[in-house]
């Protein structure tokens, strides 16, 4: 696969990947506006924007943009995460130019009405009520990174708090969106079945005269090396759910450290595929049915995370035996054969993942916020191809050496219910 | 069923669990098992160079389980797991319980697919592996391939080799009878931040022709932006974060559900909106614009899966196991010819029917739901 990175006549960052045999083109926006950006006063602005920004432009009402996309078959969507805010749309190939055009009318004529705001408002409040009745998502998104990463850039949620939610302003969204929204902030995706010039010509037409933007903005970094000390936090909830989730985080490197492909190798062979030690230790023994992976990654720092359910009575059996498995797969020395699994792994799940326009397209934008410029599926499988043995050994040492977990344990277990780490682990 | 299909995957008479996960992670893979009210399948996902041998492992897994006690005991505690995990979640539990009990009551359709805390806790693993040994051996068992084949002729001879080894393809009977009588409505209170309501609909089964104009009836209602549930409930009023429908076919029967989340206070506000709705287009037929924009979607949607094969296998593989005449190819066609007389005819015919019912989870007062529920004439 051939990936071109490219700029419009604007300097706005474009990357192209034509799909052979693909009936469909996808395009994706992305902006550096995420919950790592926000203060407690804007908690979940970046993602209450994401839900205003489809609530019109000068020309076409809420109700006309839905139209619009749904007359085109689109498949409409977006998603905020704690450092961007991504939109897309996958449609069959011959409305690609209509999605365009529909996407530089979003992004140059949007507008923020009053009482679309206010309704709206409901809506986001509505969604953190999702969030909090899942026992799965509420660890994710809001317990688990509040308390390990207390007191920095990502402790805040995606989804905000009622109170700040409540609280926030149209002014504020506006000089919110003013900040992020430029093309000095983005990048763009076009891929699927596409003529590379005709898309260029389109783009440079369609999205000339958008705002620019100035400097490209940044959030408060985190140094891995220093990361928040690791602690251990129970939460109990008295309810009939006679079942127990376990919270696992610890700080990694970002895309910045020149070990990051390494990392990615190294997180495959710890969880949640079938060889990885994790599978193996807590879904092959009955202690758990499924392992959900945590992992994020930014430039500054990335996180080994997971979750886990089990019964209330089992969870120190699920911690002691989570924890005595990385103590020990972090003293023995990675094998040839570990580093050829996991580059197998990884690289097939991209060769999989490449069939879908869209997939691929998102994974590229991914990339390049990952690594604050233009970055190809190309060139993370250079990057991944180059990792040696040597490098995943340092990638384990840096991540398990002196491990410094957030671990939540939440659900109906006992009031005074507490934990020490197993003798023979890291000193506690 | 979900026990037995992930205990499969812990060990054949060919491969140990070892093998099998190398055989998946080892060329980038994903592997996944499915269950529904009718069918079990394994779905794997591998570049295409490992076609072949994709296809050798899935037919191993469903012809070769080893199946030991001990597998049977940790996957019967996960299958608990799995359980609790959805009941645990009150917009789960709405769409994998209350609903179907809601829409065919006792009913053959209105188990829920993950068993329940006494079905799991009674399952004698012996008596499982007895059923296994006698069944499957001779396995109604039906290969797909989907995606990107380079030699179709030679995926179909090689599978046309494994199915002679496994000696019989024949279809399962349907589930017998009539898929089950409505409860009319079905609440359950549990600590929660919002309400989950479902209004639910008995369509045909999943082979039938009426279900496209059925699908276009759900695209109108609740599956694409700019559907009338999620602009009445969502954009207009700001009542819920999900107001969407779906329409999901079984062999028998199916079922469209109409689904939002609702603070308690608002449940009846929400509620009436989305029963208007429903009238609504029993009663008036779509104007010309709105008919082409959900047609377009529909078709687009139809477009859009062919760049994705697990998409495109779990559309194709239900339908073709359930014995559907129609290529996707035909489906699209016949979606093309549907007309708006043809979405209100069966849409109201489906109304007439009065297989109509509510469920509801979360935190909401039951009385008043009750009220409201019973006031209403369909």
């Amino acid at each position: 696969m051939i990936i071109e990175k490219t700029e419009l006549n604007d300097g706005t960052k474009v990357l192209l990947a034509p799909v052979s045999g693909s009936r469909t083109g996808t395009i994706v926006v992305t902006f550096r506006a995420g919950a790592r950006y926000e203060s407690w006063e804007t908690d979940g602005i970046s993602h209450f924007l994401e839900h205003m920004f489809f609530k019109g432009t000068e020309s076409l009402d809420a109700e006309g943009v839905s139209r619009e996309f749904t007359r085109i078959g689109a498949m409409l969507n977006a998603f905020t995460s704690r450092s961007f805010t991504t939109y897309f749309a996958k449609v069959p190939s011959r409305h690609l130019d209509r999605a365009i055009e529909l996407w530089a009318e979003l992004l140059k004529r949007g507008v923020l009405r009053r009482d679309e705001f206010e309704r709206e408002r409901n809506v986001v409040i509505q969604e953190y009520g999702t969030v909090m009745d899942n026992p799965e998502s509420r660890i994710a998104n809001i317990e688990l990174p509040r308390t390990h990463f207390k007191g920095t850039s990502m402790e805040h949620s995606i989804i905000g708090t009622v109170e700040a939610l409540k609280s926030m302003t149209v002014e504020q969204m506006l000089a919110y969106r003013n900040e992020h929204y430029s093309f000095g902030n983005a990048f763009l995706c076009v891929a699927g079945d596409l003529d590379e010039g005709h898309v260029m010509e389109m783009l440079n037409g369609q999205f000339s005269k958008a705002p620019v933007g100035g400097e490209v903005i940044k959030f408060p970094r985190i140094d891995y090396r220093k990361p928040t000390r690791g602690s251990l936090k129970a939460i109990t909830i008295p309810s009939k759910k006679d079942l127990a989730y376990l919270g696992f985080l610890v700080t990694l490197p970002g895309s910045h450290h020149p070990l990051f492909p390494a990392t990615n190798l190294l997180l495959s062979l710890l969880y949640p595929s079938r060889t990885s030690l994790l599978y193996k230790e807590l879904i092959q023994t009955g202690l758990t049915n499924g392992i959900v992976s945590l992992t994020e990654q930014f430039s500054d720092i990335s996180t080994l995370g997971f979750e886990a359910s089990t019964r209330p009575e089992k969870m120190k059996e699920l911690l002691d035996r989570t924890l005595i498995a990385l103590h020990r797969f972090s003293s023995r020395s990675m094998t040839e054969e570990q580093l050829i699994l996991a580059r197998r792994q990884v690289l097939g799940n991209l060769v999989i993942g490449c069939e879908d326009p869209m997939w691929l397209a998102l994974r590229n934008v991914d990339l390049s916020i990952l690594h604050e410029s233009p970055f190809s599926t190309d060139d993370w499988i250079s990057s991944l191809k180059g990792v040696t043995l040597e490098d995943l050994e340092l990638a384990k040492e840096i991540a398990l050496d002196e491990i410094e977990a957030t671990i939540v344990a939440f659900g109906n277990m006992k009031e005074d219910w507490t934990y020490d780490f197993p003798e023979g682990t890291w000193n506690r | 069923m979900g026990v037995i299909m992930e205990a499969a995957t812990r060990g054949t008479s060919k491969r140990n669990a070892g093998d099998i996960a190398l055989a998946v992670d080892g060329r980038g893979g994903d592997l996944w098992t499915a269950y529904d009210l009718d069918f079990s399948g394994y779905y794997l996902r591998l570049p295409p160079e490992y076609l072949d041998d994709g296809l050798d492992l899935v037919i191993d897994l469903a012809t070769n389980a080893t199946l030991s006690k001990g597998t049977m005991l940790i996957e019967r505690e996960r299958a608990m797991y799995r359980l609790r995990g959805v009941i645990a979640d009150p917009l789960s539990s709405l769409l994998s319980i209350y609903r179907l009990k809601a829409a065919f009551g006792n009913g053959p359709l209105s188990k829920c697919i993950f068993g329940t805390e006494r079905s799991i806790a009674d399952l004698d693993v012996d008596s499982v592996r007895l059923r296994y040994d006698c069944e499957f051996p001779t396995p109604p068992l039906l290969p797909f391939a989907v995606g990107s084949i380079s030699e179709p002729e030679g995926t179909k001879q090689l599978i046309q080799s494994y199915m002679a080894q496994v000696k019989a393809i024949a279809l399962p009977k349907p589930i017998d009878g009539k898929p089950g009588t409505p409860l009319g409505l079905e609440m359950h209170r549990q600590p929660s931040e919002n309400a989950y309501i479902s209004i639910n609909v008995v369509t045909p089964g999943i082979a039938q022709e009426q279900t496209l104009a059925l699908a276009l009836a759900s695209t109108i209602l609740g599956e694409a932006p700019s559907s009338r549930i999620f602009r009445e409930i969502r954009e207009k009023r700001g009542l819920s974060y999900i107001a969407l429908s779906r329409l999901e076919l079984f062999r028998p029967a199916g079922i469209f559900s109409a689904i939002c989340d609702v603070k308690s206070e608002r449940l009846e506000e929400a509620l009436s909106i989305m029963v208007e709705e429903l009238k609504r287009l029993a009663e008036e037929e779509t104007s010309p614009e709105e008919f082409e924009i959900a047609k377009n979607n529909l078709l687009g949607a139809y477009d859009i899966r062919l760049d994705n094969s697990a998409s495109m296998a779990s559309h194709l593989v239900p339908r073709k196991l359930a014995g559907s005449p129609m290529s996707y190819q035909d489906e699209y066609e016949r979606i093309q010819r549907i007309k708006p007389t043809d979405v209100r005819n069966a849409w109201r015919d489906m109304l007439e029917e009065k297989n109509i019912s509510l469920a509801v989870v979360g935190e909401f007062d039951d009385v008043l739901t009750k009220r409201a529920w019973d006031k209403i004439v369909w």
